[in-house]
């Protein structure tokens, strides 16, 4: 199928090559081309040799990065982001805390209050302690929240950041702070910075992929996995776990592959004719992109269909084929890494426990949450480790930001629940070469301010891109008259967290 | 002359032959600072520039009185001594500790950039002021070059250059490629092959010209000119940010396409977006003009402060002004001097200045927001004004006329066909006015009737209270009341009431007739008297009644009445007449005989509940004019007078149709959010925010313009404000806004501007290639008068762009880019364009213009809106094919097949979408629901218009305008043949495929054959070369 214009493809490349080639006398092919093959595919790109170089037709994407000298030896070659939309409190999860228990219920010191940066709490807010227990797990004896069990069992290859902080305490920015080092829109995310730095493993499926559970899409929107000023080949590509699985995939209805793979063969050969007759490179990508898109018709749902798993691992994960659910995409995303996907970012709303109601405080809607995602997040830790991925696979697992130590008490609602905290919250990080077994940082008795090795949201971003191999400072991007980069002016690498 | 222009060419044409390399000019040539020394002394600059708190050791290098002060271990740069000096000796050093830029820090200097510093510096170290800066220079008048190829002076330019570079134009594009290319340049949609084939036989002289006139002159042209306009405005039809709620910006959309369809001077254009609201002489279309800068985000999320995402707007404008008008990058400054471009934080403070005083404040309401009138709305509108106003005189003038007439003897009324001075109006359908009802004829003797109208099982009632003193009635021994009254007998009430205040008593006077539910009162009292059965019969009743019966006995004041109704198991409507006391030899009340008991009665009340105008003109008292005098006299003579009444019923009528007319347009129109200047306390100050916080409020600064450009006196500031900064921008001295949008429709017509980077003329963007010719272009379009089609005419008439985009390997090799334009361009279409093209080609597209945004089929759960029930219906008529720029754009979930082609998200100006090619787009135009749509409407066009033998052709001309030669039809017609095979032995499928084109099977084909040519026409949609405009 689609043979013959990948013969055509190949045949005319050479021929311009040849020509072009032997025009040039001082400058290489690659880097004279205005857009086309030239523009060599980072994100999609081979590895293949005895292939012509698949184009994303944008010569940019290959300028001002040396492919062949990484800046550092990386340790991790793929990301799996779990991201808990709406921020979970860290005072129940991660972080605990005894002092609360003696203040319960009364009127939280002085210090804490923040009027500048509660959302919602007014007058004087109450302390509100954790209604769950902690206890200390593995070798290391982090201590985890019984909420959590299945990430318990995992302690000792994790390592918990009680002292991460961020500047902005409303979802959006604060996603966009976090995924695009900026609070505000049109800066690339972190994915893209990704794929743009180090392209994909694999020719028939993007490089950076993204996974929504919990029915809606990040407050942000879908900049948080935008490619800003970069090519938007490096945006990351949205899964859907109903309907196509990645938009327009499907073939129309009563056009089946061998309809399909007779149209793409007529316009490789109709495109060849016009290459030839009007002499644009850029055509010859468009036939190659044809071609990957016909063969990601083909992957794409196949690495989405979860049907074929046996019954054990669907019981692990607790995922049913079919359902939009956080269980679907962690198997989904250990599907995507054993297919060489770079970037693999999970969202999953709810987590956003104001105590307004029964569905968004900490006693009925957070272990409803823990319930939904700590088995399935366990079970890909354990896929990780038994396929031997978890080495040079990095997985983080985060909010946006922390949560108040006080109730919120939004109207004088009776739910108990929190609100945003910018000043401190706690992530985990497991495999690619982040120190596992260790708790880095501390938070004051009240969980409310840092008191030991703050990691800023910017620092976390610059030791990504050091797992990765990248200095943070050196992954940059022209735009608009200066270099960007993803820490912006910004960040340093946390040292106590690398391995 | 001639030599001057050869120097500068030979400078184009030396980069373009050595890439950005300066390694190959001449040792003799003088170097040019701004093309050889700027790019590398800006890597220094992060550290030695115009920044002041980034600035290390002192050091500037950004200005040459700087660079060359002498220093503690001597100056920076000695000119003229190509060893000397601090720069040379530390881009040289090997010492970790002393080289530049130090280690990490930046790219180093290699051999040949320090030869050419040396050389620079030998030759004097001159600064030279960054082009864009300065003014566009035509002094060097046009070169004379390119005789017998120039069709446009601005050829003689590009000639100039071929001459240097040594290479010959291409051969002019044939007809064919050229219609297609010029339609979709300025229509954004695709020739008919008829208008191909009339273009081709047209054998006059000037046929293109006239082709390109057409085309100017098509409706679609304005369209297609909007929607890059668009894309800079930051156009969309939601909010932004979290929640992304909806937000009316159409009818500002609709005023951009008309603007460019009539040519709106690109300076008027302008002025109008950025201060129509202050314009003298302003209108709505002006105000709605400033719509432009509205399409910033407001973020609705619980819990965010107004205030930092007013800032935030504020600061959008800035950047969005500076960067759609002038290619200028400010945001940095935001937050430090700078780093490259001569802004400061206080200089860009101060433009924040100008925005930062107008009325929204990122409010849910979205306030202030303009209701506007479509011009078919405003001109029916102005009709039924001028209408009224002319009822309004005849109503007057029969007034003036009227026969003298009173009211019925032997009566005082308490409420008559007037409201008496000083009552207030309340209750069921009184909105500041008793609801009178001209529609139905009075009682015998009077001359206006009131309804009221119940719903099942509900009690209504209106009534006057408060009643001036002087007007009031008092009851004396012997008295009756009267009041009148029609029940609809198909809708009759189970009970009627008549209330009566006075002083003393209060409201505690009832009595009625037939039911009451309503428990007010006490039964059989004054308070609730039941004095009768309902009244039955059809028409006027009379209602006679003792005041005692009501506990009022002679001499009680009566400041009120109501008329209340009891509406049973079915809903009631009945009308009232006036309420009057029956007195024997009784006079009417004297305010309504003479005017200035009236006004004094009225007085006593302030006016109030009378029109503005009347109400002015009342409490004006000595100072009134004899105007107000005129107006207060003619409304007391129409309004209140038993003759005027009795003399304009049916006027009345009429004004009464009227005013509702108006009213039901005015509901209608939509509201758009526009800019208001904020007046008088509340006019906020403009401090600098440190380090860009909002909540970090540092100096106060006055609105002013940097100080590096054309200067803006202040007492033009002071009197105009915004309107002053507007008129700054199109000021014939600003050397940036001509060139940027002359730059802006280059790139449109070439696929790349002159200067590449749109958005950055500044020192950090890349120079322009032909910068005589973009001068040349600039100066031109502000000599003619800033003319957008002008302005499109003279390049796209030009023989540069009439070249074939054919490529050669010799030329493509040595030109990549085509920065030499030797040749045609060719690039592909966007993502509007895209879709407008397979529409048009398939026959489908509604050329419906302006409106409501749109929603055509998208794949299902694209939009899933945190907080917001909003859903995407999916239109089912032609609104399914209306032109990709009435898309519903939302910002957090824009359209998917436009996001796939490069169209950005809208939430910040963007000046140039980068193209890309992916496989992503190959699936959209292969599997889309409207690109399917649309190749069933090419497959069925194509063979109705041309059948059997002729259909193949057909159809790819209506796609990519050209004849298709053999070996093209040969690959289509084996598709066809072999797909038809393959739909007969799969009938299902064929019926499946053409049920989801929604087309068709057209005469004389069967549903195998017609879903074979369904597929070819998804291959000829897919074509490169329709995807591509060549």
């Amino acid at each position: 199928m689609g043979r013959k214009s990948e013969q055509t493809a190949r045949d005319l490349h050479r021929r311009l090559v040849r020509g072009r080639l032997e025009a040039t006398t001082r400058r290489t092919f690659l880097g004279q081309m205005g857009t086309g093959i030239g523009g060599m595919a980072l994100a999609w790109a081979t590895a293949d040799a005895s292939r012509p170089a698949f184009g994303m037709g944008d010569v940019e994407a290959a300028s001002g990065l040396d492919l062949d000298r990484p800046h550092f030896a990386p340790k991790a070659k793929r990301i799996v982001y779990l991201h808990m939309a709406g921020s979970p409190p860290h005072h129940d999860l991660l972080d605990p805390k005894p002092t609360l228990e003696r203040w319960n219920g009364k009127p939280c010191p002085d210090h804490l209050l923040d009027p500048e940066n509660f959302a919602f709490i007014k007058g004087h807010p109450e302390v509100l302690a954790s209604p769950y227990a902690f206890a200390p797990h593995g070798r290391s004896g982090t201590e985890i929240s019984e909420l959590l069990p299945g990430l318990g069992r995992h302690a000792d290859r994790i390592a918990v950041v009680r002292s991460m902080h961020t500047d902005q305490f409303n979802h959006a920015p604060a996603q966009l702070l976090l995924y695009t080092g900026s609070p505000r829109l049109g800066r690339p995310s972190l994915g893209s910075w990704i794929s743009y730095g180090i392209g994909s493993e694999n020719r028939d499926l993007p490089a950076y992929m993204v996974l929504v559970s919990g029915g809606k899409t990040p407050s942000a929107g879908k900049s948080v996995w935008g490619s800003g000023f970069l090519p938007s080949v490096h945006q990351g590509v949205q899964c859907r776990s109903e309907g196509d699985p990645v938009l327009f995939a499907a073939d129309p209805p009563g056009i089946d592959r061998d309809t399909r793979a007779a149209t793409i063969d007529a316009l490789a050969e109709l495109n060849g004719l016009q290459c030839e007759r009007q002499g644009d490179p850029e055509t010859l990508a468009r036939i190659a992109q044809y071609e990957l898109a016909f063969r990601m018709q083909a992957a794409v749902p196949e690495v989405m269909d979860i049907a074929h798993e046996s019954p054990e691992t669907l019981e692990r994960y607790g995922a049913v084929p079919g359902q939009a659910s956080f269980a679907n995409n962690c198997l989904l995303a250990r599907r995507m890494l054993e297919h060489d996907v770079r970037f693999i970012q999970l969202f999953d709303w709810g987590w956003d426990t104001h105590g307004t109601n029964p569905s968004d405080d900490i006693v009925n809607q957070l272990p409803k949450k823990c319930r939904e995602t700590d088995g399935p997040v366990a079970a890909l830790l354990d896929d990780l480790v038994e396929r031997g991925l978890l080495e040079d696979t990095l997985v983080i697992w985060s909010g946006e930001f922390g949560r108040t130590a006080m109730n919120e008490r939004r109207n004088g609602s009776s739910y108990f629940g929190r609100d945003h905290h910018p000043h401190c919250f706690s992530i985990w990080m497991a495999g690619g070469g982040v120190r596992p077994g260790i708790v880095h940082g501390e938070t004051c008795d009240f969980g409310a301010s840092i008191v030991r090795d703050p990691v800023h949201v910017h620092d976390l971003q610059a030791t990504v891109l050091r797992l990765l191999g990248f200095d943070h400072e050196r992954l940059v991007r022209r735009h608009q008259g200066r270099d960007f980069r993803l820490t912006d002016v910004h960040g340093t690498v946390v040292d106590g967290l690398l391995a | 002359m001639r030599i001057a222009h050869a120097r500068t060419f030979l400078a184009t044409a030396i980069l373009i032959a050595a890439g950005t390399s300066n390694a190959a000019v001449a040792t003799d040539d003088p170097i040019s600072f701004n093309r050889s020394i700027r790019p590398l002394l800006s890597r220094c600059l992060p550290c030695h520039g115009p920044d002041e708190a980034a600035r290390l050791a002192g050091l500037r290098l950004d200005r040459r009185d700087d660079a060359v002060l002498p220093r503690r271990r001597g100056p920076a740069i000695v000119p003229g001594d190509r060893d000397a000096g601090s720069l040379l000796a530390r881009v040289t050093s090997e010492d970790p500790d002393r080289m530049m830029p130090p280690p990490g820090a930046g790219e180093r200097f290699d051999d040949a950039e320090i030869e050419l510093l040396r050389r620079w510096i030998e030759q004097g170290a001159d600064y030279e002021t960054h082009w864009a800066w300065r003014h566009p220079d035509e002094s060097g008048g046009v070169p004379a070059a390119g005789d017998g190829w120039a069709r446009r002076d601005l050829d003689r330019f590009v000639a100039a250059a071929h001459a240097v570079a040594g290479v010959t134009p291409s051969a002019a594009a044939d007809r064919a490629m050229l219609a297609r290319r010029v339609s979709l340049d300025l229509t954004g949609l695709p020739p008919s092959p008829e208008d191909v084939d009339a273009f081709i036989e047209d054998s006059r002289p000037d046929a293109y010209e006239r082709f390109v006139d057409g085309l100017l002159a098509h409706p679609a042209f304005g369209e297609r000119w909007a929607r890059v306009w668009l894309d800079v405005a930051r156009y969309a039809d939601t909010r932004g940010y979290e929640a992304d709620r909806s937000r009316t910006m159409w009818p500002w959309r609709d005023w951009v396409i008309n603007a460019f369809n009539e040519d709106l001077p690109f300076d008027r254009f302008t002025v109008a977006q950025l201060a129509g609201d202050l314009l003298p002489g302003g209108d709505d279309a002006s105000v709605l003009a400033t719509a432009f800068h509205r399409n910033t985000m407001t973020n609705d999320e619980g819990g965010t402060r107004d205030e930092e995402f007013r800032v935030a707007a504020v600061a959008d404008r800035v950047n969005t002004t500076l960067t759609t008008w002038m290619g200028l990058t400010a945001e940095c400054a935001a937050c430090h001097d700078h780093k490259y471009d001569p802004i400061s934080t206080e200089e860009y403070y101060r433009l924040f200045a100008f925005f930062n005083t107008t009325e929204d404040a990122d409010r849910p309401d979205e306030q202030p927001l303009l209701a506007w009138l479509a011009s078919a709305d405003r001109t029916r509108r102005d009709e039924i004004r001028s209408a009224r106003d002319r009822a309004k005189l005849e109503r007057d003038r029969r007034v003036s006329e009227a026969a003298p007439c009173g009211i019925p003897v032997d009566r005082i009324p308490i409420l008559p066909d007037a409201r008496p001075p000083g009552a207030i109006p309340a209750g069921a359908l009184v909105r500041g006015a008793l609801p009178w009802d001209d529609q139905v004829d009075p009682p015998p003797g009077w001359h206006r009737v009131r309804r009221l109208e119940a719903s099942a099982g509900t009690f209504q009632q209106h009534f006057i209270h408060d009643i001036a003193p002087s007007a009031r009635v008092t009851t004396g021994e012997g008295d009756r009341l009267e009041a009148w009254i029609r029940i609809d007998p198909d809708r009759p009430p189970a009970g009627i009431m008549i209330q009566v205040q006075a002083v003393g008593g209060g409201w505690e006077h009832r009595g009625y007739w037939g039911t009451l539910e309503h428990a007010l009162g006490v039964e059989d009292t004054g308070s609730r008297r039941r004095i009768g059965d309902l009244p039955s019969g059809p028409g006027w009743v009379r209602l006679d009644f003792s005041p005692t019966a009501l506990d009022l006995p002679a001499g009680s004041v009566i400041t009120g009445v109501a008329a209340s109704m009891q509406a049973g198991e079915q809903a009631a409507v009945a009308h009232w007449g006036p309420i009057s006391v029956i007195r024997e030899g009784a006079a009417a009340p004297r305010w309504l005989e003479d005017v200035g008991v009236w006004i004094a009665a009225e007085r006593e009340r302030d006016g109030r509940h009378l029109p503005g105008d009347v109400r002015a003109a009342l409490m004006a008292g000595a100072d009134r004019n004899p105007s107000q005098r005129a107006s207060l006299e003619a409304f007391w003579g129409a309004e209140i007078t038993p003759s005027g009444l009795a003399a304009t019923r049916a006027d009345r009528v009429q004004l009464a149709r009227l005013d509702a007319e108006i009213d039901g347009i005015r509901a209608a129109a939509p509201r758009v959010p526009v800019l208001r200047e904020q007046t008088g306390s509340a006019r906020r100050t403009t401090n600098i925010l440190e380090r860009g916080d909002w909540r970090s409020p540092g100096s106060v600064v006055e609105a002013g313009t940097p100080a590096f450009l054309h200067p803006l006196p202040s007492d033009a500031v002071a009197s105009a404000g915004r309107l002053a900064l507007a008129r700054w921008v199109v000021d014939d001295r600003n050397p940036l806004t001509a060139r940027v949008h002359v730059n802006r429709v280059w790139e449109r017509l070439f696929g790349r501007g002159l200067v590449e980077t749109l958005e950055d003329f500044g020192t950090q963007g890349v120079p322009p290639v032909h910068q005589e010719l973009l001068d040349h272009l600039a100066v031109g379009f502000m000599a003619q008068g800033w003319s957008h089609k002008r302005l499109c005419r003279e390049i796209v008439t030009s023989a540069t762009y009439r070249q074939s985009s054919v490529m050669d390997q010799e030329s493509l090799a040595r030109d990549p880019d085509n920065l030499l334009l030797a040749r045609g361009s060719r690039f592909r279409l966007e993502a509007e364009a895209i879709r407008d093209a397979a529409l048009e080609a398939s026959g489908l597209r509604s050329p419906k213009m302006f409106g409501p945004p749109v929603y055509p089929p998208q794949p299902d759960g694209v939009w899933q809106v945190v907080y917001s029930g909003e859903r995407w219906m999916t239109a089912e008529d032609d609104a399914r094919h209306r032109r990709g720029l009435y898309t519903f754009w939302r910002r957090t979930a824009p359209y998917p097949s436009m996001v796939a082609f490069d169209a950005g998200s809208r939430e910040t100006c963007v000046a140039r979408r980068i193209r890309t090619n992916t496989p992503l787009q190959a699936l959209v135009t292969l599997n889309d629901e409207a690109f399917v749509e649309a190749a069933g409407g090419l497959a069925h066009r194509a063979w109705s218009e041309a059948g059997e033998g002729g259909e193949l052709v057909r159809a790819v001309r209506l796609a990519i305008a050209r004849m298709p030669d053999q070996r093209e039809l040969e690959v289509l017609q084996r598709l066809l043949e072999a797909e038809t095979r393959r739909f007969e032995a799969a009938p299902e499928r064929a019926a499946a495929l053409i049920a989801a084109t929604r087309a068709t099977i057209p005469d004389g084909l069967d549903a195998s054959a017609f879903a074979a040519r369904i597929v070819v026409a998804n291959v000829i949609l897919n074509l490169d070369e329709f995807l591509n405009r060549g």
